[in-house]
Parts: structure tokens; C-alpha cells; sequence
């Protein structure tokens, strides 16, 4: 006779698993919840203090007690900010590495490596260039002979004469000045400006010349993949005779769910989008080769990982503004000359800035600070405002913040971040006081904009797909009572042109 | 944080003299971490230029100054850098009325780098704006500062310069004198070669493995790479090579096995002439029958008075 299987209804116990035997074994919880059979009633009240069945303080718990799981707890993690903000759709790539590549603008200014003071007036004079005005291994530089150089400040044009680059990365001009009067005098990691032709007579013949081309960055990426499993033992059907009850839980997200669906299988994929945030705002590449080897290690070659945005731009090549803490971020005295140098590049001037709350305040102190110091006559600025006011005339005071900043073509756009001050996940003080800044311009690829930061996905078609969640029903492989799954995902990351971004943090 | 204190015992003069003997430093970024931007070119230089630090990093113009007293205690004290203003502490600036500079980016302090690469140092000399000298040397931004708070951490360092040097030139110095030997093989006007020593590079060239075939120009640029790939090695092989023809001539001659008559150098037992042309002084002679013995189509020849050279040292120590 065939055994009649009575779990044969596979989508009941898919959605109906019940996990908080498991979680809960506080004595209290379980008679207030009714959660554990050995506690089902509260007449089996065992009073702590006296060790004894106490039917009367169990029934009175019960009936004072009309919320019965009270989430203690704050607005919901924002671990998902990173996709929020920055996820526009995964790209496909057919290989497990990538490339991001960027090329910058070349500077025609060259520095000379040392101080360099002329014998005389008019006197010719060797001068080396910085290692920085080399190209191809240090073995090209841009002046040639009877090239123009200017020292912009001075107003003064010196020839090039002669050069010497049998030394790489140390190549030498000889410089002699145009009007035999002055002295050849210049200083070291000033820029002098080179004219991009050279003089000739009214007859000449080839000279070859050097093109200095734009500066190519290179970064080599490879993908993660990330995996969270979870398991789920059966004993929930077991437990409930006398009371049936299913108290509201809450999960990570703070979204309420009753005790049917297996939280461990829900929450893997709250915690595996976790993960992802985490490991793509600052996270690091794994390059330990002890943790790398196609089998038996942490990771294999192909799956080492990428830069996470936060080391991407203080490590890639970002602008890093530390500010004193103690004074607060002052838009006058630490933005002003950071946009300044933005523009001396050329880079972005529109920015989106994210923000922690800290950085808000203390940029909101330095705002209402701003007028006086600037000392504008007798301009108001509303720093507070009452609001309506009752019959004692007592009224309410708000606090005016900023949110976004414009001046001269410059334009700062502040989101707030609520994970940045967020200490039960990726914030803490520091990061409070945080500002990133996106550039809004700047990228492109023949001439239309790029996104900053990209996502990528191995497969050749949406349909392959890089995540995955599987369940196993171990009663039907193992014979044991429990419930299995996992999920996971491969991912690729970057950030674009780390250059233009900047970041804004408390030096301490 | 630390209670910052105003003590009428430390002034800026006080502070200026107590490190009156730093001359000059050089700061670094003290927090530098693996990228993955590389300089396109250079990923498989002797000199590879990574990414390890921010393009520019600001340094706040107000800070703390710790200090030890003379119970031994350590006090801080509230800075603030100010162009042009001699005094480096708050409550002096207040008391004599001195305010930040009304353009702000005068005040700020930075280390930059270039746009080729992120060195992210900064050489700071003692000259001009004594402020900013000590600013820099002193507040707790500096992790290599004298006495430091124990609850901030730095945002950049002290170099050992001396020990900086030595390690940043230790390649440019192998590098150097590999090519001082690479251009001994040829004759330049300017930037410009005009004649080879094509014996010479053939030499080279059996010495180091290449073909000695081709084109000479070719000859000599490969000669050039191999000495700018590896010019620590490429030193200690050309030098070992050339330094032991040349000590061997030597003995040669003083065992009498080669002689030296007026220019021209013969084996003394055969009397055959090894080479003619000699010029210069004895020294520049060695030289050069050292180089004519190294050229690939005299190997026999210098085999031939390596063997007659083993016979007479025998002999010598027979006499003995």
C-alpha cells in the first residue's frame, strides 16, 4: 500500500514554513506568542523568581499585554542605495575581465626638475624637465630644437637651442633667451608654456617633431560573485496544537510578514542585495594570490573582484578634500577654492553630491556664518525662521538648511544618504561627514555622455541571466525535515574617470 | 576630542624655536592603496605608474598643535594657518588681529600631483612663509609630527629624505651607467649618432645573446634595450667582461706573453702581431688590445693567449 505522502503539496510548505522555534526560545516571548508547546498556555507560566507555575502573573502578562511583537528599531536599512542611485541596468560582457580605459587632456605646460638661474644675460642654459614630461618610457619629450617656451608670469620667450635626451625621463633642454638682456631664470614645478611649432627661416626642411597625445589610463576589472545560502529545518507543523497563532515578524528591511514564509529564504536575497551595496561603495579587488587558485582557495582567478566606489575615487585618482571636523565644512573657505581647481581643469562643474547628515549640518553652520564673515553691509540673512506664533506669542523656530549650491556656473545638487549615518550598516562618524561628488559632465564617449559608473553582467543575451535562487525540499533528497536554498549572483563594477569625482571627508 | 587649550607659555616664536633645526621635509600621502590605473605604456616599464592616491588632497587650514610641557604633559594647542600671518596660533592671531585672507584659496593648503602619474608628495622647504612650514611640520594632520594626538590619525607622513633619495635614484644610478657603456659604443653629435664602434657591438652582442647579423643601428638599439629593461644586470655582465679581458692583457704583458713595441702589440713567443694603431698611454693600450681581443673574429686569437698566458703563470710559479 502506497504510504500516503501528506507533504505532497509542495507550493502549501513552500510558502507556509515557520521558522521562529528556531529563532525564539526566550521563555517570555514564548508564552507571550504561544510559540514553544512546551510553554502553549499561559497558565504554564513558571514564574522566574520563584521557579514555580504562576497561572495568575501568567494570565495577567497575557492580558496587559496587547502588542505582541513590538519592533524596536529605526527607519529600514537603506542598504540598496548603491542600486538606487547608480543602477540603470547591468551591460553584458562575453569575457569574465573587463577594461575600463579613460584618456585625459595633455597639458602643454613643461616643468623644469630643479631651480635653473643663466651664467649671463643672454647666456644659453641647460635645463632638465620633470620625469612628468615624458611620454613612451621616458624616452620622447615634446620641445624640439628652435622650439618657442614662455614663462607666462614674466612675459618672457626663450628659444630651445639644443637638447640632450640620452637620459630617459631626465631630458634636457638648452634654453636661450630671445632678448639677449635677460637671464634665463626658472623655477622648479612651474609650468612653462611650450609653443606647439618651432621657428624657422623663410627656407627649411623636415625636422621631426614629437606629438605629445592625451594621457590613457587603463584599469584592469573582473568580475564577483557573491552566494548566500540558507537553511530551514521543518518542525513547525508540529509545534502548534493547542493555540494556532502566527505573530507578525519583521525582517531586515523592517517589512512586516507573518511567520508562514521562510524568512532565511526571503531575507537572502534582502542580504545578498546587501552584500552587493557594500561591496561596490567600498569594497576592494581581491589580490591576495594566498586567496586566489582555481580550486581550494576563496576565490578563482576569473572572480577577483573590482573597486568599490570610495577606493575607486581616494585611490584612483579623485579629489580629496579633508576638512577640520571641529569647524565644520565651510562653502566659502573649503568649496570655493576645490571648484576653483575644478575649473583650472576643466573638469565637471555640476555635481551631484552625496551627502551623509553630518555633512549637511555642518555645511548649514557655515551658511549661516557666511554673511556676516563676508561682512555685505547690512544684508539680512535668514538663518531661522518663527513660525506662527500662539496667544503668548511663543513660536515655533525653524532651522533653514540648504540643499542645493549655485554660483557662477558652478552647480551642487545634495541628495542625503541615509546609510552614510546609518550605524547598524556602512555608517559611522566619519562617513556622516561625508560628501561625494559625481561629476554630471565630463564623460563621454564621441562627444555623448557616459554614465560614471557602470554595471556589468557575463552572459550574451539578458536571458542568461548571472542571478540565481534554488530551493531544495531536503524530505525528497536526504529524507530530513528541512528546507534548503540559495542564491547567487556574479557582478561587474565600475567607476569611470575617477578624476572628476571628488570626496569630501572630516580629516579626523 | 581632546580638550584644546590656550596657554600663555606657548607662543609661535616658542614653537619656531624649539624646531628651529628642520631645515626642510617631504610629506607623503599617508594613505595610499592599489587602484588598478595604470599609465597606458608603462605596464611593462622598469617604471610603471600606478594610482595610489587622490590627484589632489587638501590639507585643512586649522588644526591642532600637540605639545609637551615641560612637566612632561602634553597639551594642544589650536592652529591655523593664514598666508602672510607670522603667527601660527589661534589666540595669537585674535589677540593681533589676524583673520583669514578674504580670497580663501590663498589659506589652502594641498598636495597636488601630475598629471602623469600620482606621486602625491610634497618637498616642503624652510623659506618664505615660516607658518606654513611649521603648520604643516607641527599639527596633528602630520603623522610624523613630534608629539601627536593619539585619537586622530594623519592624513600624510615624513620621508626619510636621505633614504628617499637613495631608493627613488638607486634605478636612475644603474641606469645611467648602463647607458654611459651602451654610449661608449657610438659617436654622437648632439642627439644625433654619426659613427658606430661596430666591432665593439658585436662583442656586446655575443656577450648578451643577439644576433649579430643584422643592421648595426638595429644591433645597437637592441643592445640600448637590454640595458634599460635590465641595467643592474647589464652592468655587472659588460663590466665583468670587459674588467677581465683587460686584467688579463695585463698580466699578459707583464708575463711577457704579449709585448708592446712602439703601436704596435705582438705574442712574444711567435712574434705574430696581435694588432697595430696602438695610441695613447700605456693604460689606453691595455684598452684597447683588451677591446680588439673581445671582438668575436679574434675569439682564436684570445684563446690562443689565454692558454700561452696559463703556461707562463705555471711557469712563474715553478720559479717560485
Amino acid at each position: 500500500m502506497a504510504v500516503p505522502n501528506i507533504f505532497n503539496n509542495a507550493p502549501l510548505f513552500r510558502e507556509h514554513t515557520l521558522s521562529l522555534n528556531d529563532i525564539l526560545t526566550l521563555p517570555r516571548f514564548d508564552t507571550l506568542t504561544q510559540a514553544n508547546p512546551a510553554v502553549t498556555s499561559y497558565n504554564n507560566y513558571i514564574n522566574p523568581e520563584t521557579g514555580q507555575p504562576d497561572p495568575n502573573l501568567g494570565a495577567t502578562w497575557a492580558k496587559n499585554v496587547y502588542e505582541q511583537a513590538i519592533r524596536v528599531g529605526g527607519r529600514p536599512v537603506d542598504f540598496d542605495f548603491m542600486f538606487k542611485m547608480f543602477h540603470k541596468g547591468t551591460k553584458m560582457t562575453e569575457t569574465k575581465r573587463f577594461f575600463n580605459h579613460y584618456i585625459g587632456d595633455y597639458n602643454y605646460n613643461i616643468t623644469p626638475a630643479a631651480n635653473v638661474t643663466g651664467s649671463g644675460a643672454g647666456a644659453a642654459t641647460w635645463v632638465q624637465i620633470s620625469p612628468a614630461n615624458h611620454g613612451s618610457e621616458g624616452t620622447l619629450s615634446f620641445p624640439v630644437q628652435n622650439m618657442v617656451i614662455i614663462d607666462k608670469e614674466q612675459l618672457i620667450s626663450y628659444v630651445v637651442t639644443d637638447i640632450d635626451t640620452s637620459v630617459d625621463y631626465a631630458h634636457k633642454i638648452k634654453l636661450t633667451p630671445q632678448d639677449p638682456s635677460v637671464t634665463v631664470s626658472l623655477y622648479q614645478n612651474k609650468q612653462y608654456l611650450t609653443v606647439p611649432a618651432a621657428l624657422v627661416g623663410g627656407y627649411s626642411c623636415q625636422q621631426l617633431m614629437n606629438n605629445m597625445q592625451s594621457i590613457g589610463w587603463t584599469q584592469q576589472l573582473k568580475y564577483l560573485r557573491l552566494k548566500r545560502n540558507w537553511s530551514l529545518t521543518l518542525d513547525l507543523l508540529r509545534g502548534y496544537r493547542d493555540k494556532f497563532q502566527f505573530p507578525v515578524i519583521y525582517d531586515h528591511n523592517g517589512k512586516a510578514m507573518d511567520s508562514w514564509i521562510a524568512k532565511e529564504e526571503l531575507e537572502a536575497n534582502y542580504l545578498l542585495k546587501m552584500a552587493w551595496n557594500i561591496l561596490t561603495f567600498m569594497g576592494s579587488p581581491v589580490l591576495n594570490s594566498a586567496l586566489i587558485a582555481n580550486t581550494g582557495a576563496v576565490v578563482d582567478p576569473d572572480h577577483t573582484g573590482f573597486y568599490g566606489l570610495l577606493p575607486s575615487i581616494e585611490f584612483g585618482g579623485g579629489t580629496e578634500l579633508p576638512y577640520d571636523p571641529a569647524q565644520g565644512f565651510d562653502f566659502e573657505s573649503d568649496l570655493e577654492p576645490l571648484l576653483l581647481y575644478q575649473d583650472s581643469v576643466k573638469l565637471s562643474n555640476k555635481f551631484l553630491v552625496l551627502t551623509g547628515k553630518k555633512f549637511m549640518t555642518s555645511a548649514d553652520w557655515s551658511t549661516t556664518k557666511m554673511v556676516a564673515r563676508s561682512g555685505v553691509g547690512s544684508t539680512i540673512y535668514e538663518a531661522y525662521k518663527r513660525m506662527g506664533a500662539d496667544s503668548n506669542d511663543t513660536t515655533g523656530l525653524r532651522k533653514i538648511g540648504i540643499k542645493s549650491y549655485d554660483y557662477r556656473d558652478w552647480a551642487l545638487d545634495f541628495k542625503e544618504q541615509s546609510s552614510f549615518s546609518d550605524l547598524r550598516f556602512i555608517g559611522s562618524s566619519k562617513l556622516s561627514g561625508t560628501a561625494i561628488g559625481m561629476p554630471m559632465e565630463g564623460i563621454t564617449i564621441d562627444g555623448s555622455p557616459v554614465d560614471p559608473i557602470a554595471f556589468y553582467e557575463y552572459g550574451t543575451s539578458q536571458a542568461t541571466g548571472s542571478y540565481e535562487s534554488n530551493f531544495r525540499d531536503m524530505r525528497k533528497i536526504t529524507g530530513c525535515d528541512s528546507l534548503e536554498g540559495d542564491v547567487a549572483q556574479s557582478l561587474g563594477f565600475e567607476v569611470k574617470a575617477p578624476e572628476l569625482w571628488f570626496l569630501i571627508n572630516p580629516a579626523y | 576630542m581632546s580638550k584644546a587649550v590656550r596657554t600663555d607659555s606657548w607662543s609661535t616664536d616658542k614653537l619656531f624655536e624649539q624646531f628651529k633645526d628642520v631645515d626642510s621635509f617631504l610629506i607623503s600621502i599617508s594613505n595610499r592603496q592599489n587602484s588598478g590605473w595604470i599609465l597606458d605604456g608603462t605596464e611593462n616599464s622598469s617604471k610603471p605608474l600606478f594610482k595610489d592616491c587622490p590627484t589632489r588632497k587638501y590639507i585643512p587650514n586649522t588644526g591642532r598643535i600637540a605639545v609637551k610641557g615641560e612637566d612632561g604633559k602634553v597639551q594642544y594647542l589650536n592652529a591655523r594657518y593664514i598666508a602672510g600671518c607670522p603667527y601660527l596660533l589661534v589666540s595669537e592671531q585674535k589677540e593681533y588681529d589676524y583673520a583669514p585672507n578674504q580670497d580663501p584659496s590663498v589659506d589652502k593648503l594641498y598636495i597636488d600631483t601630475t598629471d602623469r602619474g600620482a606621486s602625491g608628495m610634497m618637498h616642503v622647504m624652510k623659506e618664505g612663509d615660516l607658518s606654513k612650514f611649521y603648520y604643516l611640520y607641527l599639527t596633528e594632520y602630520n603623522n610624523s609630527a613630534p608629539v601627536r594626538p593619539s585619537d586622530t590619525k594623519g592624513l600624510y607622513q615624513i620621508l626619510d629624505l636621505s633614504k628617499q633619495i637613495e631608493t627613488a635614484s638607486e634605478p636612475d644610478f644603474y641606469l645611467t651607467d648602463a647607458l654611459y657603456y651602451v654610449d661608449s659604443l657610438v659617436q654622437r653629435v648632439g642627439t644625433k649618432v654619426t659613427s658606430y664602434d661596430e666591432k665593439k657591438i658585436d662583442s656586446y652582442c655575443t656577450l648578451l645573446a643577439l644576433s649579430t647579423t643584422r643592421e648595426v643601428g638595429l644591433k645597437f638599439k637592441n643592445i640600448r634595450d637590454i640595458a634599460k629593461s635590465k641595467p643592474k644586470q647589464f652592468i655587472e655582465l659588460v663590466s665583468a667582461y670587459e674588467d677581465t679581458s683587460g686584467v688579463e692583457v695585463e698580466q699578459a704583458i707583464d708575463l711577457n706573453v704579449i709585448k708592446i713595441d712602439g703601436k704596435t702589440a705582438v705574442i712574444d713567443s711567435t712574434n705574430s702581431v696581435i694588432m697595430g694603431g696602438l695610441t695613447g698611454k700605456a693604460d689606453n693600450k691595455v684598452k684597447q688590445i683588451s677591446n680588439f681581443l673581445l671582438q668575436p673574429e679574434n675569439k682564436d686569437l684570445y684563446e690562443t693567449i689565454k692558454v700561452l698566458l696559463k703556461d707562463a703563470k705555471n711557469k712563474e710559479l715553478q720559479n717560485v
